[in-house]
């Protein structure tokens, strides 16, 4: 049978675990501003209300200890004590005892801690922390060693209370000063005088006591107190009221008010003492008191035994108290008021809300098959207005319902401060363990969260808490040799971004020890040295979350076991949250929680693949896709894309579910592009069938957790869908994605950009449920124009029809980046390979990005205006019977083949490249050399066969000093420290020019949807006429003239590195030109 | 369909397989403890469930198939809201496949707090039977493995092969799970 304290036993449980939670929050605070009087109010009123909800369920060691407590926060309150380190921790002592007890209780057994040696150890310290040592009569041992007689308090009437007292007797009721004596040995009086109270409540009116009420409640007060009481009940009434346990003698005087020269005199009859215990006796006083009342029944007041003051003393007395406390009774009625302002809430268990929430959903499920029910009765029944007012009927049942289940929903969200307050207490303790100097701000604590995600996230973030202060915050003496501040801050944040609410854990320590974290991946054999070298700084980070994954040299008992990162992981995940890490060695780390904003209801992306339905949730879903098959890249058996130039791996939902696709060869692939943390792929599904909330349903309540899938969902129909867990699919690729070298990875990014089509609408127009979106069925490629005829600069510019005015020369272009993009000592680092800084990586990347999107845009604003320049002579056209557009529309594409090139180019040698708007011209074929340079410097070229449905030459020529320039770019080597063209030295130009000339032929083939690939580069160093020369040779040359597509590159500080240049062969240039403008009208 | 309309059911079913059952029952009642089971026939072998574990009995119903599991689940219903699992019986026993006919049947059973439907070719009768007519499972019946049985009900001349519902679903899940996933 479990320990429980009575029906009362929950609400105490909780009431406490909130008084607990204030306590120690105000604690925190008192410590930090001791003079805070207010603070050490409300510490005051929460140990209080602890101390007699404990009593009350009857958890008496308990009370006791609280009461203890009180005592102390007396003192504190008092002046008498101060606030010293091992006051505040006897008191956070308590707290935890307390909390035992609490604990204990609330898990069904019956608490049994001894609490004595705490409350000596509170004694210990209240005498210790007397500031002068000298006893001043407060604490309850004192006290108790004073006589009842002195004991009793002084009558202290307020104006306010002179007034009740006033309007109490106008309307008929008497007034009394009842003196309560309770036994000296009683154990907590104040029990005692609360009972004597409410027995009294409840037959008349209390005015005041004396003492005050809420010091009544405390045994400092000791065995004696008075009330002012108004009651139309007689004295007897008030007598037994009062009598009860231990009150060993009541005394009662009657009260009356009358007027005196404008004063209100308040006059005391006599006294009538009752003592306890012995009926007869108090029956014979009674007689003999009560005699004597009525003989006093006049105007004048008498002293009672007792009573030294004499009314008009009191009078005076009143009049100052009046003047000096007129105002505290209206501070009490504040802070009272304050009080009352807390919401009135109900309790209500998460399983009964859950429950509700899953009916709800139902009801909103069962709901849409009026739809379709709808729909059918529509077909058959006559009666318009019946179907009409089913209609109307079906549709407000709906929005009720729809309004229920926010409203159900938003009951479960709680605001984080909650679980944030409660990390105060921790880490303090944990910086006092550490001896840190260590600041908890929090942000955010208004943020709401599911409750679910409430109950949980305490843990993960407990872990985080710890990590950071032992492992992530350095000691005073380093961070003071480091120059940073000796307090050092764990930010606690709370946000809500999009559909997910973020929590973070923020420390300004050290940060993560990225070659630590890879030595003990490689100890524990968690990856390969070459798996690791292929990682980058995220992925190696995240290994941190890997079970018994430390760095810790030594365990301490808050953390190194390697456990705490685990848990967070797993919890997260489990609430469908994820967890992502920035750091920055030296300066500190933050650890990003995110969470779906709620958890049973989702807004989600419903696909098909033949006729099965699967769901991916809408938070997991970046963009929606469509591809052709042309674009995909299979790399030992993985299937990737180019998206904007990101390498995006793909996994065919079909195989994952182990159907085939329905989807025929040449239609449009939709692609879900889907993240997770900072990974994306894509996912191939047959059709996508538009947005849906839906209700998740576990399966792992009736089965199991099933891989692949984070649960199930009803439709409107009745049927059942999947939900696809995006994590465990990215997981899955993203392992396989590893395995992808990169020399591949970078072959893929420089083979050009996948031509996508977003259906973005899909994302942002929620599409009724039920009713499918209509796939969009049209093809994506770019040609698109009415006329067939392809203008690549017309449809990004679609509005710069007229042709702007030609300048005649090529223009240069610079490309326009914002000062300051792009960190400028980052790009003229020494190493070859991209520099990755901390944190930073993507924005590079994305600013690099940035800027050459704008700078292709530019280009093609400039393409318009650069059009008809060059116009070849007329002659050489016709030699060659290229007419004029053909050459317009050749440099369409070679722009943007350019374009492609410049951006790998500057990716792989990660610096700011510049280029001239590609040049194309006919000319005779002497005249290339000279066009290109200095005829007799030496220089490389390197040549890039094209192979396939159009033939040419892909040329790249360097001068011999740019050349080696490159190579030590390229290898990292010393500046200008290659003179000689080397074995490496070549193969590096040619994977360079390989690399270029690959997102320039693929531009081609992808336009003209010829086969054009790269054959294998060629390298020839000499002077440029020979290299012209060795060129023209292989060069299929069947006229005096050829075609040139010639594009420069420049470093930012406008060295030229060199040009590229394309010699398709008259025939296929013919053949492209053809291609482009077939492909554009097909489209 | 609820059990009354089983029982009621049950002797059409009776009819087609040819077997005269009807007065067994009354002189058992005096041995003891009686068990109920609801019994189904797989390729003449009689299996019994029992009867305080069965939910409901369903046709067969429109299944989701439920990709990465084991081939033995055939997918998972919506029973009023909850999204219960199927076991194929004859593919956890590793019984030939059969048709779906009018007589399939999914028996919904309740174990360990989860609904689970058991597909079965037909649901044959409720069977009582004293629990001292109980034995414990001891040789390999038909290739089902100990671990799905609980005992073989012996009922004059019939055996009934008395079904563990609890390992049904779970039993090798692991090695079989992992095998199919790719």
């Amino acid at each position: 049978m479990a320990f429980t304290l009575g029906e009362y036993q929950d609400i105490f449980l909780e009431e406490a675990d909130e008084q607990l939670q204030e306590l120690n929050q105000n604690l925190l605070e008192l410590e930090k501003n001791p003079d805070d009087i207010e603070i050490i109010n409300n510490i005051f009123r929460a140990a209080h209300s602890l101390k007699s909800s404990a009593a009350f369920v009857g958890l008496n060691d308990l009370s006791d200890l609280a009461h203890k407590m009180e005592n102390l926060l007396q003192g504190i309150r008092d002046k008498t004590l101060d606030i010293t380190p091992e006051v505040v921790d006897i008191i956070f002592k308590c707290f935890d005892q307390i909390n035992g007890v609490i604990e204990t209780v609330s898990s069904g057994e019956e608490p049994k801690q001894d609490l004595t040696w705490l409350m000596d150890e509170i004694q210990a310290v209240s005498e210790k922390a007397k500031p002068d040592g000298s006893e001043k009569a407060k604490t309850g041992t004192t006290r108790g060693a004073m006589s009842g007689e002195d004991m009793i308090p002084k009558t202290v009437l307020a104006s306010d209370d002179r007034k009740n007292i006033k309007r109490g007797l106008d309307s008929g009721n008497s007034c009394s000063e009842i003196t309560v004596f309770i036994d000296e040995t009683a154990q907590m009086k104040w029990v005692k005088a609360q009972l004597v109270l409410s027995n009294l409540g409840k037959i008349g009116k209390v005015v005041s006591t004396m003492p005050h009420a809420e010091d009544l409640t405390d045994d400092v007060m000791s065995g004696v107190f008075k009330v002012i009481y108004l009651t139309d009940n007689s004295i007897d009434d008030i007598k037994r009221a009062c009598n009860i346990d231990l009150v060993t003698r009541i005394d009662i005087k009657s009260i009356t008010i009358s007027r005196k020269e404008d004063k209100l005199v308040i006059q005391f009859g006599q006294n009538e003492t009752f003592l306890s215990g012995d009926d007869k006796k108090n029956e014979k006083q009674y007689d003999f008191k009560s005699s004597l009342s009525k003989g006093d029944d006049g105007d004048f007041s008498s002293d009672s035994e007792e009573e030294e003051e004499d009314p008009t003393e009191l009078i005076i007395n009143a009049e100052l108290e009046s003047k000096s406390s007129a105002k505290k009774p209206a501070e009490r009625e504040d802070s009272d008021r304050k009080k009352i302002t807390v919401l009135k809430t109900v309790k209500v268990s998460i399983d009964k809300l859950d429950l509700l929430l899953n009916n709800v959903g139902e009801l909103v499920i069962a709901n849409s098959g009026f739809y379709k029910l709808y729909e059918e009765v529509r077909k058959t029944v006559i009666e318009k207005s019946l179907i009409n007012e089913f209609k109307s009927r079906m549709e407000q049942m709906s929005r009720i319902a729809k309004d229920l289940q926010t409203g159900i929903m938003k009951t479960r969200m709680v605001p984080i401060g909650q679980v944030f307050s409660r990390f105060n207490r921790l880490v303090r303790d944990l910086a006092r363990d550490f001896n840190k100097k260590v600041e908890l701000v929090t942000k955010g604590e208004e943020t709401e969260l599911d409750k679910k995600v409430i109950d949980s996230i305490g843990e993960p973030l407990l872990h985080l808490i710890r990590n950071a202060i032992d492992h992530g915050i350095e000691g005073s003496d380093e961070r003071k040799r480091l120059g940073k501040s000796e307090l050092a801050t764990v930010t606690l944040n709370a946000y809500q971004g999009g559909n997910q609410i973020f929590v973070e854990v923020i420390d300004d320590g050290r940060g993560l020890n990225l070659e630590m974290i890879k030595k003990k991946a490689l100890e524990r054999n968690l990856a390969t040295r070459d798996m690791i070298n292929s990682m980058d700084n995220n992925d190696i980070y995240n290994f941190i979350f890997t079970p018994g994954f430390s760095t810790a040299e030594k365990i301490t008992d808050i953390s190194g076991r390697g456990v705490g990162m685990n848990v967070v992981k797993e919890i997260v995940g489990e609430l469908n949250g994820n967890v992502s890490i920035e750091t920055e060695t030296g300066m500190g780390t933050r650890f990003v929680l995110s969470f779906p904003l709620t958890l049973a209801i989702i807004p989600a992306i419903m696909t098909k693949v033949r006729k099965e339905t699967y769901a991916i949730p809408l938070s997991d879903v970046i963009e929606t896709i469509k591809i052709s098959e042309s674009d995909v890249t299979t790399i030992e058996g993985h299937e990737v894309i180019n998206l904007r130039g990101e390498i995006l791996s793909l996994l065919r939902l079909c195989d994952f579910i182990g159907i085939k696709t329905a989807l025929g060869k040449d239609q449009k692939i939709p692609v879900v592009v889907v993240g997770f943390g900072n990974r994306k792929i894509g996912l191939i599904v047959d059709y996508l069938e538009g947005k849906q909330e839906i209700v998740i349903k576990s399966l792992e309540q009736n089965y199991t957790t099933v891989k692949g899938f984070a649960g199930a969902s009803i439709l409107g129909d009745g049927s059942i869908c999947l939900i696809l867990d995006i994590s465990s699919m990215i997981n899955q690729v993203i392992i396989e994605q590893e395995k992808i070298s990169r020399m591949d990875r970078q072959r893929i990014i420089e083979a050009g950009e996948a031509e996508v089509e977003k259906t973005a609408d899909l994302i942002q127009e929620p599409t009724k449920p039920d009713k499918p979106a209509d796939a969009p069925k049209s093809g994506g490629s770019s040609f698109t124009t009415d006329t067939g005829r392809v203008s690549i600069a017309e449809k990004l510019q679609p509005k710069a029809q007229e042709p702007a005015p030609i300048p005649e020369t090529p223009v240069k272009m610079e490309e326009k980046k914002p000062e300051g993009d792009i960190d400028e000592l980052e790009m003229f680092d020494d190493s070859p390979k991209p520099v990755t800084k901390l944190g930073d990586d993507g924005d590079v990347d994305k600013k690099v990005h940035e800027a050459l999107e704008n700078f292709k845009k530019e280009l093609r604003d400039n393409i318009k205006a650069t059009m008809d320049t060059g116009s070849p002579s007329e002659h050489m056209v016709a030699s060659l019977s290229i007419t004029k557009e053909d050459l317009n529309n050749f440099q369409v594409i070679a722009n943007i083949g350019a374009a492609n090139a410049a951006e790998s180019l500057s990716k792989i040698i990660n610096k700011r490249i510049d280029l001239t708007i590609p040049e194309v011209t006919v000319m005779p074929t002497e005249q290339i050399p000279k066009f290109i340079g200095d005829i007799d410097s030496i220089y490389m070229g390197v040549m890039l066969p094209m192979i396939g449905d159009a033939k040419g030459t892909l040329l790249f020529i360097i001068n011999e000093d740019v050349g080696f320039q490159l190579i030590d770019l390229l290898y990292g080597t010393q500046t200008s420290k290659t003179k000689e063209l080397t074995e490496d030295g070549e193969s590096a130009l040619q994977e360079l020019t390989n690399i270029l000339g690959s997102s320039v032929i693929n531009v081609f083939a992808e336009k003209t949807g010829l086969k054009i690939k790269p054959d294998l580069p060629s390298i020839v160093h000499d002077y440029l006429q020979s290299v012209i020369d060795s060129i023209l040779v292989l060069h299929n040359l069947v006229n005096d003239y050829a075609v040139v597509m010639d594009t420069a590159f420049f470093f930012e500080n406008d060295q030229i590195i060199g040009n590229l240049l394309l010699l398709p062969e008259a025939e296929s240039l013919k053949i492209i030109v053809d291609r482009m403008g077939s492909n554009g009208g097909s489209n | 369909m609820d059990l009354n309309e089983l029982l009621n059911k049950q002797d059409l079913i009776s009819k087609t397989v040819e077997k005269e059952v009807a007065g067994e029952e009354i002189d058992i009642l005096t041995e003891g403890r009686i068990i109920q089971l609801v019994s189904f026939l797989l390729d003449e072998v009689e299996y019994g469930v029992d009867i305080l574990a069965v939910h409901e009995i369903l046709r067969f119903p429109d299944l989701t198939r439920l990709p990465n599991t084991p081939e033995y689940i055939k997918g998972v219903i919506n029973l009023r809201g909850n999204v219960i699992p199927i076991v194929d019986v004859r593919q956890r026993f590793g019984y030939k496949d059969a048709q779906v006919t009018d007589l399939t049947r999914v028996i919904v059973i309740e174990t360990t707090e989860k609904l689970v439907g058991l597909l079965v070719d037909n649901v044959y009768q409720v069977v009582r039977i004293p629990e001292s007519h109980i034995d414990p499972p001891s040789e390999l019946i038909e290739g089902v493995s100990e671990e799905y049985i609980t005992g073989i009900g012996r009922l004059k001349d019939r055996l009934i092969v008395i079904l563990n519902i609890s390992n049904i679903l779970f039993m090798e899940e692991e090695k079989t799970g992992s095998d199919k996933q790719y």
